[in-house]
């Protein structure tokens, strides 16, 4: 459920700041929206020699590469059924279709690749610090937890395996209780449903005392990575990207 | 020495009008290191959240460093640091450092302090191996230990943990005993809500023994009688009492299963 680093990698790509490599992302996601195939193929090579390098497991990608998989074949549907002429299909258009599989392929590897080198915790100070930019930073007596993005991030992310962990649980506590047995019914659902909502509000609350506990503040420190020499290249490796992609490299 | 907490004639009446506390008179002292235990409902938990501040008493108060802790809740929050008995709802890093930075990046410390207290956090709650991993791949003992640690990185004067060695094997057990042991050595006040006496009340200056949200015993453990425990629904902890201890050499005979 969270994209993002589960056991953050020591990688130098760890090492870079979370800005940088997003913006390198949008510009390999702009590029491979447009380029030929010839360079589509090396930015696939690149991508998957960066996650041969960073020991990413192969089989973890086998849903979202179905799922790309079907896009492809909507695509393709989409493109080649009836052309006119009689004929039911024409073969001529699932090239363009691989194509675009292919660029929905590569941007997806990227962004694997940015989620797994980067901390949630990294992008939420961001966010923190841009809202306190934006919006003028003044501290409350009692915290205003919209007032700190970067910290509703960091928490959604944590909660969202949460609420599917406990839903797991009440659902196997009524298996066990054999209500795989009964016909399911609207009425059979219903406690188990009012279980898993009094469990997720259960442990909301307590996170929130957990917080308040902890001096929850909207002040607190933000640490976001320093821009080093390296942001700098990841910076104009991004900005030649895009450059190409101006000149509509085939 | 100084005064801590003291709770005067502090009452607290669930909505249903059942009792939760009724009249308790509770002074806690700096340096202290106190169990309060009871039977399941006695009202042991209850009391440890009115002392943090996080449940409002229907009568009475409850005095912080002398002054109301619903008051003197900033102060009470950077001195006072509690450990709920679920572990895994108050988790709230993506990572074991980063949850034990969450405490000291609210104190507003400078970022190289805030890694410094993560790390002599971990440090003492063996933890520093797992720095880097989610705290939901954390085995039950480590994440008490995780819990621990985001307290002690706020380095409080007192800390209080409601059920520490609930769904606790031996060796994890043996590991919270020991920073409670350390924590005693380095003045830390301790308050141990607990019904496990046998794993604690060792390294205990006093024992409060609650029943019915009332105050039965408060004093020091070795005054307490075996019959006392047995009252208020406790296992007796001393040597030769403790209910639960296996004797030495062979198993007892087995009376033979009927067909």
């Amino acid at each position: 459920m969270n994209p993002f680093a589960f056991e953050p990698l020591d990688s130098p790509l760890a090492r870079i700041s979370a800005v940088s490599k997003g913006f390198l992302l949008i510009c390999i996601s702009t590029a491979a929206m447009s380029f030929g195939l010839l360079p589509l193929l090396a930015l696939l090579v690149a991508s998957a020699i960066i996650m041969a390098t960073l020991r990413l497991p192969f089989k973890e990608m086998g849903k979202p590469a179905i799922a790309i998989g079907y896009l492809a074949l909507f695509s393709a549907i989409a493109r080649g059924i009836f052309p006119g002429g009689g004929r039911l299909f024409d073969v001529a258009s699932l090239s363009a279709s691989a194509l675009y599989g292919l660029r929905l392929l590569i941007v997806f590897f990227f962004a694997r690749i940015y989620y797994v080198s980067t901390k949630a915790s990294e992008l939420g100070d961001y966010l923190s610090l841009a809202a306190r930019k934006v919006a003028g930073f003044k501290a409350r007596s009692s915290p205003n937890i919209l007032a700190d993005p970067g910290m509703l991030l960091s928490l959604s992310l944590l909660f969202l395996p949460r609420v599917f962990d406990n839903y797991r649980k009440v659902r196997d506590a009524a298996d066990l209780r054999a209500y795989g047995i009964r016909r399911k019914r609207m009425a059979n659902t219903l406690p188990m449903l009012q279980t898993f909502i009094f469990m997720s509000i259960k442990g909301a609350l307590v996170a929130a005392r957990a917080m308040e506990l902890r001096g929850y503040s909207e002040a607190r420190t933000l640490a976001p990575t320093r821009l080093s020499r390296m942001d700098a290249a990841v910076f104009i490796a991004g900005a030649i990207l895009l450059v190409l992609t101006g000149l509509a490299v085939k | 020495m100084p005064e801590l907490f003291r709770a005067e004639s502090l009452s607290h009446q669930f909505r249903d009008g059942t009792d939760g506390l009724k009249n308790i008179n509770l002074r806690i002292d700096d340096h202290e290191f106190i169990v309060i235990a009871g039977r399941n409902g006695s009202g042991k938990t209850l009391l440890a959240r009115h002392l943090v501040g996080i449940s409002t008493p229907t009568a009475g108060f409850v005095f912080f460093r002398g002054i109301d802790a619903r008051g003197n809740l900033k102060e009470l929050r950077k001195s006072v640091g509690f450990v709920f008995q679920d572990t895994d709802s108050q988790i709230l890093g993506q990572t074991v450092a980063e949850d034990v930075a969450f405490g000291p990046s609210n104190l507003r410390l400078s970022p190289a302090e805030i890694r410094e207290r993560t790390r002599e956090a971990l440090i003492e709650a063996k933890l520093e191996h797992a720095s880097d991993r989610r705290p939901e791949s954390l085995s039950g003992g480590e994440k008490r230990r995780l819990s621990i640690a985001g307290v002690l990185a706020m380095r409080p004067d007192c800390i209080i943990l409601d059920e520490p060695f609930a769904n606790l094997d031996f060796e994890s057990v043996q590991d919270i005993v020991r920073i409670c042991r350390d924590l005693k050595k380095n003045g830390v006040t301790l308050i141990i809500v607990t019904h496990e006496l046998e794993k604690i009340l060792l390294l205990a200056d006093r024992l409060v023994i609650l029943d019915g949200g009332q105050l039965c015993f408060n004093g020091a453990p070795s005054s307490a009688s075996p019959d006392l425990f047995a009252l208020h629904g406790l296992a007796c902890p001393y040597e030769g009492f403790f209910p639960w201890t296996f004797p030495r050499g062979e198993l007892p005979p087995r009376e033979p299963r009927q067909p």
